[in-house]
């Protein structure tokens, strides 16, 4: 079999090391139990709108754009005046969490479920973030359709600042604290700016093929 | 993987008289180089990262059976199905056989590097079976039916009037007078084709930045998003990665997400970084019902054995390619391998054997550029001198080569013979170049003076120079 022929191999290569399997074992069980700190840059302030404000300037250097909100009734009327902006009409399709079909919407278009390839507005909540380079994660799961982060061509992405970590391994521990969901889940999106590609003489374009904008709206209360 | 190395001499002398090709190459420095070197700039841990990111594959690689084995039950517990296969064969008839059983016949690839070593693609193809490539580079060259020329931009070969012809010849059933010159165009109609192919795919396969042994996860980065759609929209995931692509922790991932971008494009992070693990679960909205893992060998366990083991460590962000002299002046397509540059020329040779593979160890300054720039910090001059050893002991470089380090041996074992040859030498070429102390051609090195002057030798050696007493 294939796999006991690989494994004989590189128990081989790895024993003429001069290491044992019973070596390599206690190894892998040391680290496991007392793993290296790691070295987590130091980068956005401490306080909650500080790293909120670094989150938007990173965030900003990947070609995404932020707003900030005070509450979650005032998503509608911040979505409706970002699409004004920037003249993008046409229906939303958002996660079917309550924290989006409980809001009144009039009088913005808006479906909730996954997503399909005529979705033009896509509509999510952000799992966590990590200020250090304005990356939000997303989490699948039964109110969250991974391919609704990619299929339509504007995304809104919601970030309530109490998810909002300083780096990745502090996003980590707001995943795995969320709770409802078993984490990992299926898909984790780690998303840093809009679809983008430099194939092409090295210039970079966005919008390649996943969404060409990606706005975030910050939530200062938690409200979730 | 099929193996052009051999005609490394003649395709290097090709790519230098290339004038589209040095543009290219050009484009290369401006962009990846020096975007490196900004965000470099930026983050004063960057050095202490790349010391704990080496600590990290070092480590992988001296327990890498135990965590492999741990990739796989975890793997395996969140319904993923991991399969071993020895070499390329044994992984595309697996991959087959998983189509098959699918009853696919559209596979849509996310970019793959070990898809490209096992040259699925073609093998799919022969069984009925249509593979596209997602990511726009892969795209262009799976069009051109090229290798391609670099290990994170593929296409960076070519002009955007070489992917506007192949658009032309490939999007059949368009207007053929429409506007394709700038990249905008091309990259719109780039999106709609393949979006159509995205939804009508049975079975999406990605490669695997890394495997997480303490989840059982693959990890992908993508700047496109295509290997989202890839993995996402069809009812197969099939990833394949070959086994040294496991790291132990998620805190270990994001330790080298840190330097990774930051070291192949010259981003801080990557637009997408995608955490899989298993398939779709009871309650989810969409993902594949099944999730496959290859873990392939084909040649690894070998390295694992051999002198330059440390190549394992490698995570395949191109920094030693966009800082190498060698690769900045011929391009990729030269070293007639998937791998190019210096990462290439070590791991080429030690997979496919370095009979035919010789020329690559060959094909570097030693300058040390590649070992300054490595996010984990691979001893790859090193690793090239070995091979280098190692293809003298088997007798290549031949004939001519091989009789001029022996009459250099010869001489220098006996010193008032290598002195006297020296000195009428110096003598000999201080005089061709008296006028401006500049050697405009000397015989037998033309190949080197046909682009640049030698600077002529003052007349005596520093052995003279030493016994006559001019020691400063």
């Amino acid at each position: 079999m294939s796999r006991d022929h690989i494994l004989a191999r590189m128990v081989a290569a790895l024993d003429a090391t001069g290491s044992s399997i019973a070596e390599r074992q206690a190894g892998v069980a040391k680290r496991r139990g007392a793993p290296p700190t790691p070295i987590i840059p130091v980068r956005a302030p401490a306080d909650k709108h500080g790293r909120a404000d670094y989150f938007c300037a990173r965030a900003g250097e990947t070609s995404a754009t932020t707003d900030r909100i005070a509450g979650f009734a005032d998503l509608p009327g911040a979505i409706a005046a970002y699409l004004g902006k920037y003249d993008r009409g046409g229906a939303i399709k958002a996660q079917p969490r309550a924290a989006f079909t409980d809001l009144d919407w009039a009088p913005l278009r808006i479906a909730f479920g996954p997503a399909d390839d005529t979705d033009g507005i896509g509509l999510v909540l952000a799992d966590g973030a990590a200020a250090e380079t304005g990356t939000l994660l997303m989490m699948s799961g039964a109110e969250a359709p991974t391919a609704l982060n990619f299929l339509p061509e504007t995304l809104i992405a919601v970030l309530p600042l109490a998810r909002l970590a300083g780096d990745y391994e502090g996003a980590w521990s707001i995943l795995r604290g969320a709770g409802g969901n078993e984490f990992p889940s299926r898909t984790v999106n780690w998303i840093s700016g809009p679809s983008r590609s430099a194939d092409i003489e090295q210039r970079v374009l966005m919008g390649v093929h996943g969404p060409r904008n990606l706005h975030i709206i910050l939530v200062d209360g938690d409200g979730v | 993987m099929s193996l052009a190395a051999k005609n490394f001499p003649a395709n290097a002398r090709a790519a230098l008289g290339d004038t589209q090709l040095q543009e290219a190459l050009e484009r290369l420095r401006g962009g990846f180089v020096e975007g490196r070197r900004q965000v470099v700039a930026k983050l004063p841990e960057f050095d202490a990262l790349r010391d704990r990111a080496a600590e990290i594959r070092r480590h992988t690689i001296a327990h890498l059976d135990q965590y492999l084995v741990q990739f796989e039950e975890r793997a395996t517990a969140a319904g993923g199905i991991v399969h071993w296969c020895r070499d390329a064969a044994e992984a595309r008839a697996q991959i087959l056989e998983i189509c098959q059983a699918a009853d696919a016949r559209l596979v849509t690839k996310g970019k793959s590097m070990i898809g490209e070593e096992i040259e699925i693609n073609d093998y799919l193809e022969a069984h009925n079976i249509e593979p596209v490539e997602t990511d726009l580079g892969e795209y262009i060259i799976q069009l051109r039916r090229e290798l391609p020329s670099h290990i994170i931009a593929p296409a960076t070969h070519l002009s955007k009037e070489q992917v506007a012809e192949s658009f032309q010849e490939h999007h059949t059933g368009l207007d053929a007078a429409r506007p394709l010159a700038e990249p905008e165009a091309l990259l719109a109609e780039a999106r709609t084709r393949l979006r159509q192919k995205f939804l009508a795919a049975d079975v999406g396969i990605t490669g695997a930045n890394f495997l997480i042994a303490e989840t059982g996860t693959s990890v992908i980065v993508t700047n496109e998003g295509n290997g989202d759609l890839t993995q996402t929209l069809p009812r197969v995931h099939i990833v394949i990665a070959s086994l040294e692509k496991v790291v132990p922790s998620l805190d270990d991932a994001a330790t080298l997400l840190r330097v990774l971008a930051r070291s192949a494009t010259g981003q801080e992070i990557s637009a997408y970084t995608t955490f899989s693990t298993g398939p779709k679960r009871g309650p989810d909205l969409d993902g594949p019902d099944a999730y496959h893992v290859i873990l392939l060998d084909n040649g690894r366990t070998d390295i694992l054995a051999g002198d330059n083991a440390e190549i394992l460590g490698c995570i395949r962000c191109g920094a030693c390619l966009n800082h190498c002299p060698v690769y900045g002046a011929i391009g990729g397509h030269a070293y007639g391998s998937v791998y190019p540059g210096p990462m290439g020329s070590v791991l080429t040779p030690a997979l496919n054997g370095l009979p035919g593979a010789h020329h690559l160890p060959q094909a570097s300054s030693l300058c040390g550029r590649c070992e300054e720039v490595c996010p984990v910090r691979l001893p790859l001059p090193k690793m090239l001198r070995n091979l280098r050893f190692q293809a003298a002991e088997t007798g290549a470089p031949g004939g001519f080569a091989r009789l001029l380090v022996k009459l250099w041996a010869f001489a220098a074992r006996r010193p008032w013979l290598y002195r006297f040859g020296a000195g009428i030498s110096l003598a000999w070429l201080s005089a061709r170049g008296r006028k401006d102390g500049y050697l405009r051609s000397i015989p037998g090195l033309r190949a080197w003076t046909s682009r640049r002057d030698f600077p002529a030798p003052e007349g005596r050696t520093f052995m003279h120079q030493w016994k006559s007493g001019r020691r400063s």
